[in-house]
């Protein structure tokens, strides 16, 4: 299966299926919004307008992902393939290259570990306050998904909490939740 | 009044304590960000955007700018010495720049980059300064020219900075979607809000610039196996600096550096150019009209003088549409017009004559900022190359958290830090299915200005259809525009056909 090797191809249409679908749903609630009425545009107009492009290009990339291996050169990318390449073209194959993503190896386990900590960051930030949960974050990130030794993680944990909440706290004066701490204060 | 009293007027203002201290702020912190790699302009513009809420106007568009066009000085330092451009637009200076540096001449190509980027930032600013004029001509613009000038200008980034054309589209439709969320601006009718209360206002700019930069950023780097090993290389290559550059050196990249300063200058006012674009055209230009091409490659000044002026002088060319026409060339002037947005000012034909405190005090405050890069440049590099020992271990939960705290800011609510985080996983997943965040920034950022001018447009279209007659411009530029989409397809049969008549032909 051709589709199986080229895991940019499925991606292709796993997003090109999505923007169909987002295009037809802007499309639907478009029609439920005024659209046109004497001679000017309203509300709808833009929304339908922006679906349907959506839906066709979603379309668009669904086929030329589908089929890409037939068509020598991806369109709208580096597509010069007879050699000939003018200075757009270059230019652009250069840009390509410095922010493509690449086919290096990826550890989905410290991403994962990072939205954990994300996450639970969100949650606490109310409950918690600010300085706990930041420390709390902080130490987690640096010593238990980046792997760094104790001192240096707590060093490091104590220099950003204390830092960032005098420049936004205090001096940046950022209501910042004081959660837990609160009642230490009285 | 004259230029030179208007250029008075600005520099009274650029030169208070406190604009000083932002343009300081915003040159200082450009050149950090230019030194990491991985955190860009757009990034950081987008991480402060909360942070100016509280600020005076003048100083936070003082303060932005001078991260956007000090970012260009620090992208040099690191491609020079360590062969890791810190910026994209720096990645040209790595082929003859890091080649000087091992041969000893680090000095002279740090030297020269910074001088040339001063004389290609000071002159593109003398640009702007006196192209202010322009602003009564684009005055003359009607809904249709300008709605059909954002078209093409948006276009242009789409088609320059988009990996595919398609997938840049597609982004460029979803930021006008996006752009539509909340209450419409004529009818007041609710867009999407699906009964939301805080939809009404729509999608708040910097929770959404900060996810998809910040944080889609800080959770596509977290999956890297290998995070880069820099202090070694930094060790080895900062023992020599020398950074006056010597008369052959001068000799050699004086008319590099005034092709760079023009070519920088004109692709800056384009939209889709900037400074990336200007700094390899650059150096394609040098290497062809070059006497000794094959010293390109090979540690040529003049491959690094020529796009380093470039960069600079393309940085600064794109405050013209930008200020002028309220048009954001490029994706990080978009984040600057959200910015000036926020504190309720829109740039365009008028802004000069309405506000032209604001806009003289920001022009002028870039002939101060060039300065401040110069000097902080030249002596301070030593100092700025140590910025590369911090971790990745340590920078990426530092942006997080200024993230949450710049969300957390907008309206004291941890909702909004939520938001950023799910706007953080779209733009990880964009990343990862090669979709480029930049074109739907900058679409949501215009989209409710081109919007209000495209149903403007076509209500006096179709009060008057001849219109597109006595004024063609429009129609050019929408042609042009339509051809830039159609042009891959277009090359594409154009090539087929030439193979199958040769094939046609081989077998004759």
């Amino acid at each position: 299966m051709i589709l199986k090797k080229d895991r940019y191809v499925r991606r292709d249409i796993i997003s090109s299926l999505f923007f169909i679908l987002l295009g037809l749903f802007v499309i639907y609630f478009s029609f439920r919004m005024s659209i046109w009425k004497n001679s000017v545009p309203h509300e709808g107009f833009l929304p339908l307008v922006l679906g349907t492009f959506m839906s066709g290009l979603g379309i668009g990339l669904l086929v030329f992902s589908t089929v890409r291996n037939k068509i020598k050169g991806n369109i709208g990318g580096s597509s010069a393939s007879d050699g000939k390449k003018d200075l757009i073209e270059i230019v652009k194959s250069q840009i390509i290259e410095d922010t493509s993503s690449g086919d290096e190896k990826v550890d989905l386990k410290r991403l994962y570990k990072y939205l954990v900590a994300i996450l639970f960051y969100v949650i606490l930030l109310e409950r918690l306050g600010y300085i706990l949960t930041t420390g709390l974050f902080f130490m987690a990130i640096v010593k238990f998904v980046e792997k760094r030794g104790y001192f240096y993680s707590l060093l490091i944990t104590l220099a950003v909490v204390s830092l960032s909440f005098l420049l936004f706290g205090t001096l940046l004066r950022v209501p910042l939740p004081p959660g837990i701490l609160k009642y230490l204060g009285g | 009044m004259g230029f030179l009293d208007n250029l008075l007027i600005g520099f009274s203002i650029s030169l208070t304590q406190t604009n000083l201290l932002y343009c300081f702020i915003g040159v200082f912190l450009g050149t950090v960000i230019g030194v990491l790699p991985g955190l860009g302009p757009t990034a950081t513009i987008a991480i402060l955007l909360p942070a100016t809420f509280k600020l005076d106007v003048t100083s936070a568009i003082i303060m932005l700018a001078g991260i956007y066009y000090g970012s260009q000085y620090g992208g040099t330092i690191t491609s020079v010495l360590v062969n890791i451009p810190g910026e994209a637009a720096s990645v040209v200076t790595c082929f003859d720049g890091y080649q000087m540096a091992k041969k000893g001449r680090a000095g002279a190509a740090l030297g020269i980059a910074a001088f040339g980027s001063f004389i290609g930032g000071t002159v593109g600013i003398i640009g702007l300064s006196t192209l202010a004029f322009l602003s009564s001509i684009a005055l003359s613009v009607g809904p249709l020219e300008y709605t059909t000038l954002m078209f093409l200008g948006c276009s242009l980034v789409i088609y320059f900075s988009s990996k595919s054309l398609l997938k840049g589209l597609l982004m460029g439709v979803l930021g006008f979607l996006l752009s539509t969320i909340g209450m419409d601006s004529i009818t007041a009718v609710e867009r999407f809000t699906f009964g939301s209360q805080s939809l009404i206002e729509g999608i708040n700019v910097a929770i959404l610039a900060m996810g998809l930069f910040g944080i889609g950023e800080v959770l596509y780097l977290a999956e890297k196996e290998k995070e880069r090993e820099r202090a070694d290389i930094l060790n080895a290559s900062t023992s020599f600096f020398s950074l006056l550059p010597n008369r052959r050196d001068w000799k050699d990249s004086s008319l590099p550096i005034a092709r760079g300063t023009l070519l920088g200058f004109l692709l800056g006012i384009l939209p889709g150019g900037g400074a990336i674009i200007a700094s390899f055209i650059s150096y394609g230009m040098e290497k062809r009209i070059s006497k000794n091409p094959e010293k390109f490659g090979k540690g040529a000044i003049e491959g690094v003088a020529g796009p380093e002026t470039a960069n600079n002088a393309a940085s600064q060319g794109a405050f013209i549409p930008l200020l002028l026409l309220g048009i954001p060339p490029n994706v990080v002037a978009a984040l600057i017009l959200a910015a000036f947005m926020i504190h309720g000012v829109t740039p365009g034909p008028l802004f000069m004559i309405e506000k032209p405190n604001l806009f003289w005090g920001i022009v002028t405050s870039m002939y101060i900022g060039n300065i401040m890069l110069l000097i902080l440049n030249v002596p301070l590099i030593k100092v700025f190359v140590k910025i590369l020992l911090i971790p990745y271990a340590v920078l990426s939960p530092l942006i997080l958290l200024f993230c949450f705290i710049g969300a957390y800011s907008i309206n004291n609510n941890p909702m909004d830090v939520l938001t950023l985080v799910i706007f953080g996983i779209v733009g990880y997943l964009m990343r990862k299915f090669q979709f480029e965040p930049g074109p739907l920034m900058l679409t949501f950022v215009i989209g409710p200005i081109f919007e209000k001018s495209l149903r403007q447009a076509i209500l006096i279209a179709s009060a008057n259809p001849q219109i597109f007659i006595s004024r063609p411009i429009a129609i050019i530029l929408f042609v042009i525009a339509m051809y830039l989409y159609l042009s891959p397809l277009i090359r594409y049969f154009i090539q087929k056909y030439k193979n199958r008549k040769l094939l046609f032909n081989s077998r004759r």
